[in-house]
């Protein structure tokens, strides 16, 4: 296989889901959520082999703030600069719902394609 | 005496702090701040929660990706930036402070700071900012005009002088001054 194609769709996926997933893990807190800890709960769900820098997940929550789907509001902290955590807007609800919903539409068609190869043809 | 573990990780955070800063140098105040902030942040945190200084930062990434990504997501200015009659890119739902401010920037540049005496200063506004205050609720997409008396010369409104609700990308939140008029005294800002 060409090297450029190794992973090409592991990147297509990571570029395609990654809002989805952030948001979904916001919305998964029950209390105002830190970005370390976002970053902590995607890294341990993570599929083997499949790796992110958080570093790069900042400035996508900044991104989303901007376009007004979360939220933040600075915690006090006694070790350093006050802590940033990111909670859903009700635009942020809404736009989760929608893009799970397509999640789960996409998914179930690439299944029915996909799943029924036995990769021996 | 011979530096802590910890001393050596806060010094391994400085210096990855100091080449994002770097990195970033030619962009936006508002957006260097920002990351800088997110990193040393992040970086406490896991070294807080076990992580070795090198691990963390390896994780987080690069100063020349990180960097690259926050210049991936930088947010083009709002149409209303020097239109006051345009889109404007608040949306409080709430009361919101406007305010006419005098040219000099409210905060410090954006510095690495190492001490809390660092810290505190960068968290102090310059003497030489000064501003005239209104209070109106803005709806999202709507424009306001507004009036305020001001006992030096107006040089750009800015909405939520305070940085209480739209802390990111401060730039969103300025729109040039029209309609000086200056009274006998003081001045009025429209």
């Amino acid at each position: 296989m060409p090297p450029r194609l190794a992973d090409k769709l592991e990147r297509d996926l990571s570029v395609g889901t990654a809002w989805l997933v952030v948001l979904a893990a916001i919305a998964g807190a029950e209390d105002p959520i830190h970005g370390y800890e976002i970053g902590r709960r995607l890294a341990d769900e993570a599929p083997e082999g499949l790796s992110f820098k958080q570093g790069t997940l900042y400035p996508m929550l900044r991104a989303m703030e901007s376009d007004g789907l979360v939220r933040s509001t600075l915690v006090p902290s006694t070790e350093g600069p006050a802590r940033k955590c990111f909670v859903l807007t009700p635009e942020g609800r809404r736009v989760l719902a929608a893009w799970a919903d397509t999640w789960r539409r996409t998914s179930r068609w690439v299944n029915r394609i996909v799943g029924g190869l036995d990769g021996t043809k | 005496m011979e530096p802590s573990e910890h001393d050596a990780g806060l010094a391994a955070i400085r210096g990855y702090l100091a080449q994002l800063g770097a990195e970033l140098a030619e962009c936006d105040a508002a957006l260097r701040h920002d990351a800088l902030i997110d990193a040393e942040s992040h970086l406490r945190a896991a070294v807080r929660s076990g992580a070795s200084p090198e691990r963390a930062i390896d994780e987080y990434g690069s100063p020349e990706e990180v960097a690259r990504a926050y210049r991936a997501a930088d947010v083009a200015p709002s149409p209303w930036r020097g239109e006051p009659s345009g889109a404007p890119a608040a949306s409080a739902a709430h009361p919101e402070a406007l305010a006419a401010v005098a040219d000099e920037e409210r905060w410090p540049p954006a510095a690495v700071c190492r001490t809390p005496e660092e810290r505190a200063a960068a968290a102090t506004q310059r003497a030489e900012y000064r501003d005239a205050r209104d209070r109106r609720t803005i709806a999202a997409g709507e424009s306001v005009e507004f009036v305020v008396e001001s006992d030096f010369e107006p040089a750009k409104a800015v909405v939520d002088p305070d940085v209480r609700t739209l802390m990111l990308n401060r730039k969103l939140a300025e729109s040039d001054v029209a309609g000086i008029t200056q009274a006998t005294s003081p001045t009025s800002a429209r």
